[in-house]
């Protein structure tokens, strides 16, 4: 007979219990806790709950998901709740919405594509507040499935809106947010590539998928290299349909020709990614300060599978604000105007700038002192 | 005996956990809600509440406001002949709680529960804590407001099993929590939020729309005018909630402005405001793991959620009404109350007991190696992530980069970002190692977060078994305790107005404010007002003071009624 679990003894319970009864026995133990003068007391309740939870949302098939969606549609008549109903005709708009943009962007040119994503994105905020969550997921998963064009500028113009370089954010959205941090682990990476060649192989994909000839058929053993590096960067802005043609093209290429092409493929440093050149040098600038420390042992999975990297140090840095810049940012970005006319990179830095500014607790609206 | 205290942005609170329920302190003024403004009068005494508030406008270098928002950082406000902390000026108003629940309970209070936005930092909270120490209180826990809300609202429904939002939008901070309920145990969640949204930002716009509409850039800097513009902007922003609609003039030397909006209008103003509001909850959502559809209510908190446009709002994005049934000025006050009836271990209380969670994540910078040998710098390495239940301890190892180093230095980070450059540091360890290839294990490194969002950091060298603690200070603000032993002597010397006469001198202050706006006869008719009514205090005659003092707020009330005035906003 199978053992009771560690973390079912520990709230004293018997081998078997649905998740009520762990609630109930959690619950039990934890008014005999203090947590303030008790903390490992605590830690070791809540580890035990946490993973006794766990096992029992296991042990129960009942899949909780499709519940919503249900009730949802089979929504009583005689409700007249006017929220209630307004609710449902937000997520029908929702819904709308989405398929619209859908349907545009498979028409659409990069430019109007980027427009119509933040379009749909601000769109959709006034509707429910679940609307950009379902929209987010929707849209990495025609990005990683390839249905729709544009991919790579989609993939850029949503990183800023869906807060993709936020940890917790890819954490909670799952298997979709691993696959977006490892994009863009690939991308930080592409972007440290030397921009002339980055520039070069962004225009043989777009001839390529435009229509392949002996001007990019040569080229494929270029694009083998960048798909082993980068491959879901690569396949952002490449079909899998358009590579496979590339590929079965070149190999119809006799031999000796097929040699020729890889001789005359981009060299390996093309392909190397610019280790920044403080690296293990005492310098004065005071980001190499942290080169100082250690590497270790939580795996950075996001980057494990390629070779590691970052963006140079010295790149967009935030500028050092004071109170006084502080208010004076804060008063620009009220100002519903704030971001027109300003680049994304500008958009950025003033978000960043402000965030910072607001955790410092320097955010106020400039007073009379600050203004003279 | 333990009190609870909302210490907010605009307006703070009191309260009590009393014959087995939570009870909200009346000030001296009869009032629960005591703006948070400190003044210092002319004789040098400390005036706190209704009567700084008044003089906001009429005295504005010797009055201070909206120093929450300062809270944390070393920014300090210039009054009358000193500077002052926010600790300072909060324990001012901590402590003019204090002396109100004192009065009210009729006996001693030193300890307290004090409540702060979920997301605030750690140097946030410490001055906060600091504050409380000023004013004389043991703060037995501080208690993030959105929880608090939540302890109110769910003691007041006694629902047995239910998930909901709170909404907690103040008057200079933004909080959103998820909670589950089950079995009298409340458990936050996740919590998200905006440190620098409030409806003090909605005031705001109504100002910038009265310079928008001709008033000259150089007004800004004078104070008497900005304090009278803001207040009017306030009353025009409750008016727009009443009625629909507001207008004001106003004017600046030769420069006459009205403005008029119309709730379309202010909306329309408002737009990137309520644009914000979207993210943190969205990603409290996120992080709980469930959808808007899932959560059984909404619970509002904080003065601002009464704006129709922000009901409007909560209603479209959440797809249900919120929760009507508890004042949502009083509610966090309430639910601090309930944490210090939970603190003295109350017998109405026994079922019920509540978990938190850190807000942010917490963490250290690493270095990666590259393929072509080197490191590169600057990564972020969460220890604590974000919503984990506190308290929490979490321990892990660093190594180091070469095996000739001397020593490891760890940076010490709040938030999000997969870049430490994107990060706040809030402190740093360097710690010795000795070189050699027996010395390769590093260092343990260890993160407690206690129940009170307080972070201490230690450093274990493994080799050697010696151990390091990162005291956090958050650059010049941090207050060491030798300092705060300096800053309570020099406080314990301001002379505080005493609280029978406060409603008196109130009483004065408004109708000083009102002669400073007011012109012509009128003027002329407070002015006689306030000189009898000083003559009348002179007699110390109690009985008479008290016939006067009606009298006299009588016929302020009737001109204020009578002429477009920032109405009174507690009545």
């Amino acid at each position: 007979m199978a053992e009771t679990p560690w973390f079912l003894r520990a709230l004293g319970l018997p081998p078997y219990a649905d998740v009520s009864t762990v609630r109930r026995a959690y619950a039990h133990a934890l008014r005999t806790i203090d947590q303030a003068s008790d903390p490992e007391g605590f830690a070791r309740l809540r580890a035990a709950y946490e993973a006794a939870r766990a096992w029992s949302d296991q042990a129960i098939d009942a899949p909780p998901d499709d519940k919503t969606e249900a009730s949802d549609d089979a929504l009583p008549a005689e409700d007249a709740d006017p929220a209630h109903t307004d609710a449902i005709d937000a997520r029908r708009e929702a819904a709308q919405l989405i398929d619209a943009f859908i349907a545009q962007t498979l028409e659409a040119d990069s430019g109007q594509a980027m427009e119509g994503l933040h379009r749909t994105i601000a769109a959709l905020r006034t509707r429910y507040v679940d609307a950009p969550g379902e929209f987010e997921e929707r849209l990495v998963d025609l990005l990683a499935t390839q249905g729709l064009p544009h991919r790579a500028t989609l993939f850029e113009a949503a990183m800023i809106p869906f807060q993709w370089s936020d940890i917790g954010q890819l954490d909670a959205l799952g298997e979709r947010g691993a696959w977006v941090g490892r994009v863009l682990a690939e991308r930080e990476l592409w972007l440290r590539l030397t921009p002339s060649w980055r520039w070069h192989w962004l225009d043989l994909f777009a001839r390529a998928t435009r229509k392949l000839d002996a001007s990019t058929v040569r080229h494929w053993p270029d694009v083998a290299t960048l798909q082993a590096h980068y491959p879901r960067w690569i396949a952002l802005h490449l079909d899998t349909a358009t590579s496979q043609a590339w590929r079965a093209a070149f190999e119809a290429a006799p031999m000796s020709t097929q040699a020729m092409y890889r001789q005359m493929a981009a060299p390996s440093d093309a392909f190397r990614v610019v280790a920044p050149k403080a690296v293990r040098r005492k310098s004065s600038h005071p980001w190499f300060g942290f080169l100082f420390f250690m590497a270790i042992g939580i795996a950075y999975n996001l980057l494990v599978a390629i070779q590691h990297g970052t963006v140079s140090p010295s790149s967009r840095s935030l500028p050092e604000d004071t109170p006084r810049t502080c208010g004076e940012l804060h008063a620009r970005l009220d100002r519903p105007d704030a971001l027109a006319g300003v680049n994304d990179d500008d958009a950025d830095l003033m978000k960043r700038r402000g965030e910072r500014c607001a955790r410092l607790g320097y955010w106020h609206a400039p007073t009379a002192e600050d203004v003279r | 005996m333990i009190i609870g205290i909302d210490l907010g942005t605009t307006h703070s609170l009191a309260a009590v956990w009393k014959d087995g329920g939570p009870r909200l302190v009346p000030n001296a003024l009869g009032s629960v809600l005591t703006p948070s403004c400190v003044g210092i009068d002319e004789d040098g005494s400390v005036l706190v509440g209704e009567a700084a508030r008044e003089r906001l406008q009429t005295h504005p270098q010797r009055t201070a406001s909206l120093f929450k928002r300062y809270m944390g950082s070393a920014r300090t406000v210039r009054l009358a002949d000193r500077d002052y902390r926010p600790e300072e000026l909060s324990a001012l108003v901590l402590r003019s709680l204090k002396d109100d629940a004192e009065a009210f309970l009729g006996q001693a209070v030193t300890e307290a529960v004090i409540t702060v936005p979920a997301y605030f930092s750690d140097a946030q909270r410490k001055a906060t804590r600091v504050a409380g120490e000023l004013a004389g209180l043991k703060v037995e826990r501080l208690l993030n407001e959105p929880t608090a809300a939540a302890l109110a609202y769910g003691l007041h429904e006694g629902a047995t099993e239910t998930q909901f939002l709170v909404f907690d939008l103040g008057g200079g901070t933004f909080d959103v929590s998820i909670l589950e309920m089950f079995e009298g145990v409340m458990e936050v969640r996740a919590s998200a939020g905006d440190n620098m949204l409030g409806g003090e930002d909605f005031s705001t716009l109504i100002v910038e729309r009265a310079f928008a509409e001709g008033i000259p850039e150089a007004a800004r800097a004078d104070a008497v005018f900005m304090q009278r513009l803001t207040a009017r902007a306030e009353a025009a922003k409750r008016e727009l909630g009443a009625r629909g609609g507001a207008t004001f003039d106003i004017d600046w030397r030769d420069t006459r402005v009205t403005v008029t909006l119309d709730a379309d209008a202010f909306e329309k103003l408002s737009q990137p405001l309520l644009d914000r509001l979207w993210r943190p909850i969205e990603r409290a959502l996120r992080d709980a793991r469930i959808r808007a559809a899932d959560l059984d209510n909404v619970v509002l908190a904080g003065g601002a959620t009464r704006m129709p446009m922000i009901r409007a709002l909560a209603t479209r994005m959440f797809g249900r009404f919120p929760a009507v049934g508890l004042n949502p000025d009083e509610v966090v006050a309430l639910g601090a109350a309930v944490q210090a009836g939970l603190k003295m271990k109350d017998a109405a209380l026994n079922e019920t007991v509540m978990t938190d969670v850190c807000p942010y994540t917490l963490g250290t910078d690493v270095a990666q190696r590259l393929e072509s040998g080197g490191h590169a710098a600057g990564f972020y390495a969460p220890i604590i992530q974000r919503n984990t239940v506190v308290p929490v301890s979490r321990v892990q190892r660093f190594s180091p980069i070469s095996p000739q180093q001397k020593a490891i230095r760890l940076g010490v980070y709040q938030g999000e970002s997969r870049m430490v450059r994107d990060n706040i540091l809030l402190g740093e360890l360097n710690v010795p190692i000795q070189p050699g290839p027996g010395h390769a294990d590093g260092v343990d490194l260890r993160f407690t977060y206690d129940v009170n969002g307080l972070l201490e950091v230690e450093a274990t060298v493994v080799a050697t078994g010696e151990k390091q603690r990162l005291v956090i200070e958050s650059g010049d603000a941090h207050m060491s305790p030798s300092d705060i032993e300096a800053r309570l002597a020099a406080l314990s010397l301001l002379k505080i107005h005493p609280r029978d006469t406060l409603e008196n001198r109130t009483l004065l202050a408004r109708a000083e404010r009102m002669y400073e706006q007011l012109l012509g006869d009128m003027r002329d008719h407070v002015g006689k007002m306030i000189l009898r009514f000083e003559q009348v205090l002179a007699t110390q005659d109690a009985r008479l003071i008290a016939r006067d003092a009606e009298l006299f707020r009588q016929a302020l009330k009737a001109i204020e009624a009578d002429s477009h005035f920032a109405p009174d906003p507690v009545s």
